[in-house]
């Protein structure tokens, strides 16, 4: 279409130059109330600060979290968002980014570093939750964590193909 | 000493006591990558030679439990001996007659044993067709079948193929501390990245195999692979290489898959190396 990243249907056709993708523009956006904070913040490029906006609706609208708040970085260039995934759970850390930004692994440790929550009564490792936004909106999280994290066993029942249990107990108990 | 023979970059350990005793001392896996003689046309269960990876063999050789070693062209023979072609089949082809003369003899044997032992049923059985035949008893033809000369079928012999070297061809040592022909890996930067990744999670007490499967560097368990499945990807990247985020996604999104985290591995501050896990946040 012609201006990327308007959500809104039948915007008449204006007379200014098709926004860059991934930037908000459109009507209801643009005059958002936390948009514009997170643009006050004045850490970011409008790419990062748009995918952190998409991120906060997400996270809200979508996933139901408690008490997200925005937070300007500005040693790292970022908005970071802050909440809870339910209510009495502690804080996590969300970095949105949009996808094309690359990132080396340094990067993202320091990243870790000074976004993260200090958990002072436990010694938990650093973690932060990076969020990736596509151009067409879709947001992927991925939990980063400093140190060596064990994947989470498998749920023996939940995994087994219905079926082929069924199959095997019928051999077993007959 | 552990001989680790080097060919062209890749190292293979043919004998199998220094096979198992890399396994059972020192940590190591390896990978098998020879045919099984008695069943050759499959890969689901292959034989020696042991291939290692190039950070395990450097591993043994730094440990100065293993040398790295490669075939010389020439081969001297023996105490003075002049071994031609000819003579060596003459004396297989000899060993070979006299494997058989000795599996027909001692086949022939069992036969008239095994006979015996069934003499009376087979007496019987003969009794009661002659009867439906209706013919006379007490033929000539009762005691035939044991005094027929028995033959063992050339076919049915049985061959051993030695899979272990009758003679020990002549080998030199290899340095693995500089580059050469057959051992490339010395002093390239990326080998000694991984090396340092490697000694550092073998020194934690995991083992380690290759991560080419996963899309990884190594595969990281808690105990032997034939006992546990890995619970890490490990990765090498260095501190200052750009990583795609399509890629990121792409590599965690097959760990979550196989119950695996991914691992980014890369030296970091004050020497030491720096570790961070990624997982799948788990946000539907």
């Amino acid at each position: 279409m012609d201006e990327p990243g308007c959500s809104a249907p039948g915007t008449p056709p204006s007379g200014r130059e098709p926004e860059p993708r991934g930037s908000p523009c459109g009507n209801w956006m643009a005059t958002h109330p936390k948009l514009t904070e997170m643009m006050s913040l004045d850490v970011a490029d409008s790419t990062q600060v748009y995918a952190a906006f998409l991120v906060y609706l997400d996270l809200l609208e979508g996933k139901n979290w408690y008490n997200v708040t925005c937070v300007g970085l500005a040693e790292l260039q970022l908005v970071c968002l802050r909440g809870r995934e339910r209510e009495a759970e502690n804080l996590q850390v969300v970095v949105p980014t949009p996808v094309h930004m690359s990132f080396t692994h340094q990067r993202l440790r320091e990243i870790m570093q000074k976004a993260c929550i200090p958990q002072d009564e436990t010694d938990s490792p650093l973690s932060v939750i990076l969020a990736i936004v596509e151009s067409d909106s879709t947001v992927v999280y991925y939990k980063l964590t400093d140190g060596f994290i064990m994947p989470d066993p498998p749920d023996d029942t939940e995994d087994m193909d219905n079926k082929q249990w069924r199959k095997k107990r019928r051999k077993l108990l007959r | 000493m552990i001989q680790i023979h080097v060919l062209e970059g890749a190292a293979l350990v043919w004998s199998a006591e220094d096979a198992r005793e890399i396994r059972e001392r020192f940590r190591l896996v390896g990978t098998l990558v020879g045919a099984l003689t008695r069943k050759p046309r499959q890969n689901a269960r292959l034989g020696l030679p042991l291939q290692l990876l190039p950070e395990e063999a450097r591993l043994l050789a730094e440990l100065g439990a293993a040398v790295l070693v490669r075939r010389t062209e020439t081969q001297p023979p023996a105490e003075g001996e002049e071994l031609t072609q000819a003579s060596l089949v003459e004396a297989y082809q000899r060993e070979l007659e006299e494997s058989y003369q000795e599996q027909q003899r001692l086949a022939g044997a069992e036969r008239g044993a095994l006979l015996a032992q069934l003499a009376e049923r087979i007496a019987q059985g003969r009794a009661r067709r002659r009867e439906q035949r209706g013919e006379m008893p007490d033929t000539v033809e009762d005691s035939g079948l044991l005094d027929s000369p028995f033959v063992l079928p050339r076919g049915s012999m049985m061959v051993q193929l030695p899979t272990a070297r009758w003679r020990p061809g002549r080998v030199e040592q290899v340095d693995w501390t500089s580059p050469s022909a057959d051992w490339p890996h010395a002093g390239r930067p990326a080998h000694e990245a991984r090396y340092r990744v490697f000694r550092e999670l073998w020194g934690r007490g995991y083992y380690l195999s290759g991560g080419s499967k996963f899309g990884g560097d190594f595969l990281v368990y808690p105990g032997d692979p034939l006992r546990f499945h890995a619970h890490y990807i490990a990765l090498c990247c260095p501190p200052e290489a750009p990583l795609p985020l399509h890629a990121l996604v792409a590599a965690t999104r097959l760990g979550t898959s196989v119950k695996k985290t991914l691992l980014l591995c890369s030296p970091g501050a004050g020497g030491a190396l720096a570790f961070t896990s990624l997982q799948w946040s788990g946000l539907q």
